[in-house]
């Protein structure tokens, strides 16, 4: 009686932490901060707005944060959204983020998006301000580093076979010993 | 792996007090197989979800509900496995009375323990081990990867492992009961094990119907060869072969039907209600406009087909049984069941789809229509091909059922 409840309260309490780690492994790739500077820049005319637009990291890699942020070219204060829109050939659903104002620099607005899949996405920009709506967009090519070749995938994959094939012949001979032994008995 | 198959005293040879002695043992291994029965249930609605998900939100991050459904469950099974593992090992070494070569294996020269567990402990890892690859191949590939991408396979070998350990515990522990002298606790006829490997083998069934979909037909030329039949022969005439032999009792195989029933309205009440209950409460949209979840009335009624299947069997079971007048015999003519067993199993899939859509005109899902709309040319194609399948798996799944019966690692 005590050792099955001392499995089960012990299985139980392991699962806890288990599930405690995967939660705060998963918060992890949220935590990134941006570089400091930006590795691509461009000028871009959001409706009413004309803007510098600063990626953090060219090209964006597929599972990573990408750290962006809008400056004005006049002082004025905005707010909006990003949105990454998968482009033809890229297999995803669409991505979104808000805008908000950089601490140290008011005007300034940052805000950081995943990109879930390898290959083109458009990213847009919604910007609201007294001057009104604005939206522009620009596209950018999300990268998987040392992309495993599809072969190793599946050699890898499939692997678990062979010790199933091995186990299947083990087990064919323990089922002869075993019925021969049973008409012994 | 060393697996013997010599008298461990379960009838009184070798301890002083054989049901006091095996108590203790018998109480830890079957706390921890019923804690891993939960947990792979849970995985397996975990995984239907998922597949659901997948469709009609998309997959565009590793940490959705589905997997921290599906994972928790796996990864504790991982954990209760390797708990008993060690303290089997453990009490091995202390030679713990019920602990002992004929009641465990032994592997890597450290560890004893029993088979089912060292099973469920490699298929959880194989699947702990899946997942991480299988996030690097979705940001490769896209989130519309299908079943047939190398690390959904060896999810799927995974899993498959680890719920044939599971078996392999309640069975053991099934064969060591029935070995023992004393009363044991029923329940309608079946002792706790033995409705463990029921409800185990129903489940694999049912793993198979969310995923029905993915068996898309393969072209030959003009004509079509039909894979969701085959993947249907291998889970009913696998599971069905494998409980009839396994616990010998008479309508055991429409028992487990029976329970694959309740599994799978369960999953189908539970997958629907979960999706329009979490995505908009965590912020999530549907992909496709006018396509929301819904209460899938194919996969409700085709296990009601398989309780043909399963009338074939028990009935050749119990004939043979009625004659001979022992359980102990493998079953003769298996083969040849086996194929007859798949004939309900490629026609009525069908048929079911076709009344529903042309009999009561009720709305089916398009890829349900894609793979199990009504081709007969294509089924008169496929019909050699599963039931040599069907052959095959009966007899390998009746050699399983043997030794399940018999052993008591």
């Amino acid at each position: 009686m005590h050792l099955r409840w001392i499995a089960i309260f012990g299985s139980g309490i392991v699962v806890l932490l288990l599930l405690v780690l995967l939660l705060v492994l998963g918060k992890l790739p949220g935590s990134g901060q941006a570089q400091q500077k930006p590795a691509r820049s461009e000028t871009l005319t959001v409706g009413p707005y004309t803007t510098v637009v600063n990626l953090f990291e060219n090209p964006p890699q597929v599972g990573k944060p990408l750290e962006i942020s809008i400056v004005p070219r006049e002082p004025i204060h905005l707010s909006g959204q990003i949105q990454a829109l998968p482009r033809a050939g890229t297999n995803s659903t669409p991505t979104h983020a808000s805008l908000v104002a950089d601490t140290n620099q008011p005007d300034t607005l940052v805000g950081s998006l995943q990109l879930p899949v390898r290959g083109g996405w458009q990213v847009v920009i919604e910007l609201d301000g007294p001057k009104g709506h604005g939206t522009a967009s620009f596209d950018v090519d999300a990268i998987v580093p040392n992309a495993l070749p599809a072969w190793l995938g599946w050699f890898i994959g499939l692997s678990p076979l062979v010790g199933f094939a091995w186990f299947i012949w083990h087990q064919w001979r323990y089922r002869r010993r075993l019925l021969s032994a049973a008409q012994s008995s | 792996m060393e697996q013997s198959v010599v008298d461990t005293g379960v009838n009184g040879s070798a301890y002083e007090s054989p049901v006091q002695a095996y108590r203790e043992e018998r109480r830890l291994r079957q706390a921890g197989a019923w804690i891993i029965l939960y947990l792979l249930l849970q995985a397996q609605l975990g995984l239907a979800w998922d597949r659901e998900w997948h469709d009609l939100v998309g997959r565009d991050q590793f940490w959705i509900p589905p997997h921290i459904m599906m994972y928790s469950g796996l990864g504790g099974v991982g954990i209760v496995a390797l708990v008993l593992i060690l303290a089997d090992t453990l009490r091995y070494r202390r030679r713990k009375p019920g602990v002992d070569d004929g009641s465990t294996v032994h592997i890597f020269w450290v560890f004893h323990a029993p088979l089912g567990f060292l099973m469920v402990g490699f298929g959880a890892f194989t699947d702990l081990l899946a997942a991480p690859f299988d996030n690097y191949w979705h940001q490769l590939y896209g989130i519309d990867v299908t079943l047939w991408s190398p690390f959904h396979l060896m999810g799927s070998i995974g899993g498959v492992l680890a719920g044939l350990g599971s078996v392999y515990i309640f069975a053991s522990e099934a064969s060591i009961e029935r070995q023992t002298p004393g009363s044991h606790d029923h329940f309608l006829g079946l002792k706790g094990s033995e409705w463990g490997v029921v409800i185990l083998l129903a489940a694999f069934i049912e793993l198979t119907l969310p995923s029905l979909t993915a068996f898309i037909p393969v072209p030959l030329g003009s004509v079509q060869l039909l894979t969701y039949p085959l993947i249907l022969t291998i889970a009913v005439c696998g599971s069905l072969f494998g409980v009839v032999q396994t616990i010998r009792k008479p309508g055991i195989a429409s028992i487990t039907i029976t329970i694959l029933c309740v599994e799978a309205l369960f999953t189908q009440l539970f997958v629907p209600w979960a999706l329009d209950y979490i995505v908009p409460r965590f912020g999530y949209t549907f992909r496709f406009a006018g396509r929301d979840p819904s209460f899938n009335t194919t996969l409700i009624i085709l296990p009601l087909i398989f309780f043909l299947s399963a009338f074939l069997v028990d009935g050749l079971s119990y004939w043979q049984r009625l004659r001979k007048g022992t359980v102990q015999d493998s079953l003769r003519g298996v083969m040849i069941i086996g194929m007859l067993m798949t004939l309900p199993l490629l026609v009525f899939p069908s048929l079911i789809v076709q009344m529903l859509l042309q009999g009561i005109h009720a709305s089916v899902p398009p890829d349900v229509i894609h793979v199990l709309g009504p081709d007969w040319l294509d089924t008169l194609v496929t019909l050699p091909v599963t039931l040599l399948l069907g052959a095959i798996i009966a007899m390998l799944a009746s050699s399983l059922g043997d030794i399940w019966h018999l052993s008591r690692q």
